[in-house]
């Protein structure tokens, strides 16, 4: 190999790497730079629902309002896990993710019948009846008083002597590594040839159709693929907080995931994450601060939508081309917010 | 008078500001801050802080206790007014050994869901419903009960509780009717009761659900038919709300109410009175008394160790609101009486708040041995 | 038996009205304007909260009748003019966004004005009382609401039906492009129809305050229904609003004879149902 041969390879493996790379720095260092750690637990997880929601919506058009069933289903499957069936933390969030899966397959098959606004609407009809599931179902749920009990276990890898996860930072490292693999696997979704099919789906679905694409498959895929991640970070937030309760299949937490997306910056996977970071901290700090400060997100929603599509990322991105000076003919979240 | 770099001694109070119980907020802060006055302002020589948190659903319970313990190291917690919140935070709190002081009334705070390090002032569902009920029926000569029910895993333990006072008692229960979460409209539920034809129709619900079915009940003439009861509730502030009119004749089960005699409960009445020009109500009494005994089981410890402040609460005798009370060891569930109250007419009322008169009360309380609390 | 299933059947048409009244403004809005409004829910407390204030004021419960409608069909017609007007031909996405943000907007600035605790309302003097038939009661006020709500159905059947608006509301649900191709001026007829569908919406809350009781998060607890009830109904059909809130309004009384904690799921099943099956509703006129 040339030196020339040799650079361009370190190269390119920073370019395909260089994003992760970010991302895994930032997030080690965050707990540090936040008030305390167990907040960061909770950004890094609602964080990576937030970008499992964008492959469905910024880069396959696919909106729902049923986030919560595929995160609150985990919540519970792996709560009763860890309750009745084993203590090894693989198993559980294993369960969780195949459980939140299986519902988002059946929701998605339905909801996949109709398309636009029917389609959005039997995704809230399914969300209400999955709460509604999990409310009546109180001996297996604790109905509102939820499952208490629940021992987060700690990691044992066969052979090797078990890590203590009970402190929040620990167990904050341990979710990371989850987060940065999810979010590797979900960016190499939307750079391959599947994911190029959904973004051809969300740009213009009848054309997608014509050419020949069996666009109802891929969006039940997407749907799957989705629930399920979003069922990783329901499993992962089980053992963070140890509760399993209906609050993580009540619509509100569909509206989060949706208001991260879009404020953060749809079609981009970073935005999201910027999003969750945003929504949580604002509510977490805000609360403290005035009661009322939810009528701040109201406005900021309006102004996004009427002057911010692209969201905060969005808004990055164009500074970042403006300041670079390059003539970039839309960054990829205004993109997906015109084109969706 | 603060004393100079002493760290202050923080309690944590989870509460409502927002959501369907958002009065609550305030009546805690204010029973808060007349205790602290009333203690002297510090405990050990330290400073007291109070922190507050809005609590609106047992999660945000646990990442607020989280966010206490990690970043404040806080080691005193007193929650309300939700049972499924207190029974989350008192887990969590078991497992950092900080105390919890849990205002809800589900049973299984200090039952099944038991541990060394939380306390509950008010009775529970148990002894709650073994005031009223048998009250009713001697008083009000009732042999036959409709109930309408919010479908709460709280509300499912004031029904069971009642279905079996009733079967003890050899009575009938004609029939039940389940309400969802929040329901505005009872019409459905009302009819249900006044074609029942029950002597008496017991509201197992609370908060702003009972002030809607009264108001409700009263349009549809259900006192016509039936007598109408109440089992729990904050008091005063509801009745406010509901007014005399459609109060005439209705029986209430509450834990507190002002007119309480007992030496404890008449100084916290006229301190209260003189600084917030109210009269207080349960949802305010009940952080006084709670954090004031907290408070003065700290100053006995002379520690904060919660480990040691846990052994000078656990049966300790103090002049409460109701009179003599303690925080009994096998369970830390505080004995003290439940009270019935008859509601008066408007023409009846001697003052402003003389919306009712205390008829009788009893202290019920089920023996260490039943209530499934196996305290580690 | 009978005495509860006639008493429940009275109940369900009471509150099926008041779904009626909603589910029109909501309908001809998404019908039409092919908007998704999340902010109706928002009207219906406005107009139960502003009905507390003028009747405060006031101190008549019937001066609210005229004038929160007027007052909530202003406030309609200014979104619209500002806000919503921006939104047309978009993705659903955004109108979902706008419209939900101004609904939380709308509720924390309520409560912000009216605290977060719930108000309670009282019947008028006038309506206070039952009237007893056969052993059955029926309060005196939700008759009124009732005889109320159907003479405004029938009002504005004929308004639908028989003017010149109507026709123009009629047209542009099937086609809007041909009636602008027919030179009406859509925009101020958009401003008009929300205009009306937010003051109808305003009209209900003032109706349901005294059997309901006023508190901040009521528009987010009724849009479900409401958007279930057009749904079933069919979107952009009168006759459709109409048997959409009369079946969810009797449906939910009728459940709670027999499964009283399902009387609000049992909805999300029927539009769930419908949008399988039949997607236009019961009498909608397009897919």
């Amino acid at each position: 190999m040339t030196a020339g041969e040799k650079t361009s390879m370190i190269g390119a493996w920073w370019c395909e790497y260089r994003p992760i790379v970010v991302l895994a720095t930032f997030f080690m260092v965050f707990p540090f730079v936040l008030p305390y750690t167990a907040l960061a637990n909770e950004i890094m997880l609602f964080a990576l629902a937030a970008v499992a929601f964008d492959l469905c919506l910024g880069y396959s058009g696919v909106m729902m309002f049923c986030q919560a069933s595929f995160f609150g289903v985990a919540v519970y499957a792996t709560a009763l896990t860890l309750l009745h069936l084993t203590s090894n933390i693989f198993a559980a969030i294993a369960i969780g993710v195949i459980s939140a899966s299986a519902i988002a397959a059946v929701v998605g098959f339905m909801a996949t019948q109709r398309s636009g606004s029917y389609s959005v609407l039997l995704t809230l009809a399914f969300g209400e009846m999955i709460y509604f599931i999990a409310f009546q179902w109180s001996s297996l749920t604790g109905g509102d008083n939820g499952l208490t009990g629940i021992k987060r276990p700690d990691l044992g890898i066969l052979g090797l002597p078990s890590i203590s996860l009970q402190s929040s930072l620990s167990y904050y490292y341990f979710s990371l590594v989850f987060f940065l693999f999810a979010f590797y696997l979900i960016r190499r979704i939307t750079l391959s040839p599947f994911g190029k099919v959904l973004m051809a789906i969300r740009e213009n679905e009848q054309r997608a159709q014509a050419i020949g694409y069996n666009t109802r498959l891929y969006k039940v895929a997407v749907f799957v693929i989705g629930g399920a991640f979003m069922g990783l970070a329901g499993s992962l937030y089980c053992m963070y907080i140890c509760f399993a309760h209906i609050h993580y299949v009540h619509f509100e937490i569909s509206g989060n995931i949706v208001m991260m997306v879009l404020t953060g910056g749809m079609g981009t996977l970073f935005g999201p994450i910027v999003g969750a970071f945003i929504i949580v901290l604002a509510s977490d700090l805000a609360s403290a601060i005035w009661d009322r400060w939810m009528i701040i997100m109201g406005v900021l929603y309006i102004l996004f939508v009427l002057f911010a599509r692209g969201g905060i990322w969005g808004f990055y991105e164009k500074l970042l081309s403006t300041w670079k000076g390059k003539n970039i003919e839309g960054s990829p979240s205004e993109k997906a917010a015109i084109h969706s | 008078m603060r004393s100079w770099g002493a760290e202050p001694l923080r309690i944590l109070i989870g509460t409502t500001f927002s959501g369907p119980y958002a009065e609550t907020g305030d009546y805690v802060r204010k029973g808060t801050q007349l205790a602290v006055e009333m203690f002297g302002g510090q405990v050990l020589g330290r400073p007291i802080e109070i922190v507050e948190r809005d609590v609106p659903n047992p999660s945000e319970g646990v990442k607020k206790a989280q966010e206490a313990v990690e970043k404040l190291g806080v080691k005193f917690f007193f929650v309300s007014p939700s049972s499924p919140t207190v029974l989350a935070v008192s887990e969590y709190a078991a497992k950092q050994q900080v105390i919890l002081i849990g205002a809800a009334g589900a049973d299984e705070i200090t039952g099944k869901s038991c541990n060394r390090f939380t306390f509950r002032w008010p009775v529970a569902t148990w002894g709650a419903i073994r005031e009223v009920v048998p009250r009713i029926i001697d008083v009000y000569k009732a042999k036959t009960f409709y109930t309408i029910t919010p479908k709460y895993v709280f509300g499912e333990d004031l029904l069971r509780n009642t279905q079996e006072v009733l079967k003890a008692k050899g009575l009938t229960s004609l029939g039940n009717s389940d309400h969802p979460m929040g329901e505005s409209d009872f019409s459905s539920h009302l009819t249900k009761a006044m074609a029942a034809k029950a002597d008496c129709v017991l509201f197992l619900n609370f908060g702003g659900d009972t002030t809607n079915a009264l108001k409700q009940a009263n349009s549809f003439g259900l006192n016509k038919v039936s007598r109408i009861a109440c089992v729990w509730g904050s008091g005063l502030t509801q009745m406010k709300a509901i007014g005399p009119k459609i109060l005439d004749g209705v029986i209430w089960g509450l834990q507190y109410f002002y007119k309480i005699e007992a030496p404890g409960n008449k100084k916290f009445v006229d301190a209260y009175r003189k600084k917030f020009n109210e009269t207080p109500n349960y949802l305010a009494a009940n952080p006084f008394t709670n954090i004031l005994v907290l408070l003065q089981s700290i100053e006995r410890a002379k520690t904060d160790d919660p480990i040691k402040v846990v052994q000078a609460m656990e049966d300790f005798e103090y002049e409460g609101l109701t009179g003599p009370e303690k925080f009994r060891a096998c369970d830390h569930q505080a004995v003290k009486p439940y009270y019935t109250l008859l509601c008066k007419a408007a023409e009846a009322m001697k003052t402003p708040d003389d919306f009712a008169d205390i008829i009788d009360s009893s202290t019920n309380i089920q023996p260490c041995a039943e209530t499934g609390c196996k305290m580690s | 038996m009978t005495d509860l299933i006639i008493a429940q059947v009275f109940n369900g048409l009471v509150l099926g009205m008041i779904y009626v009244l909603l589910a029109m403004g909501l309908s001809i809005v998404w019908g039409m304007m092919d908007i998704i409004n999340f902010a109706h829910g928002l009207f219906f407390a406005l107009g139960a909260y502003l009905a507390f204030t003028v009747t405060a004021w006031s101190g008549s419960f019937f001066v609210c009748l005229l004038v929160v409608p007027l007052a909530t069909a202003v406030i309609g017609m200014l979104l619209e003019v500002s806000l919503l007007r921006r939104l047309y031909g978009q993705n659903i996405l955004y109108q979902i966004l706008m419209t939900y943000g101004i609904a939380i907007a709308g509720r924390e600035l309520i409560v912000i004005l009216y605290g977060p605790v719930g108000k309670s309302f009282d019947q008028p003097e006038l309506l206070t009382g039952v009237i007893p038939i056969a052993g059955i009661f029926f309060p005196i006020y939700r008759v009124f609401v009732f005889a109320l709500t159907s003479l405004l159905t029938l009002g504005m059947w004929f308004v639908i039906e028989k003017t010149r608006w109507g026709s123009i509301i009629r047209a542009g649900t099937e086609n809007l492009k041909m009636v602008s191709c027919l030179g009406i001026n859509i925009t101020g007829v958009f401003t008009l129809t929300f205009g009306v569908a937010t003051a109808i919406a305003g009209l209900s809350g003032v109706l349901a305050a005294p059997m309901r009781g006023i508190e901040p998060f009521m528009g987010d607890l009724i849009l479900g229904i409401c958007f279930a009830t057009v749904v079933i109904g069919g979107m952009g059909s009168f006759t459709g609003a109409v048997a959409g809130g009369l079946i969810v309004g009797l449906s939910q009384s009728l459940v709670t004879l027999v499964m009283p904690s399902a009387s609000v799921i049992i909805i999300f099943v029927v539009m769930a149902s419908i949008l399988l099956l039949r997607p236009r509703g019961l009498m909608g006129i397009r897919d």
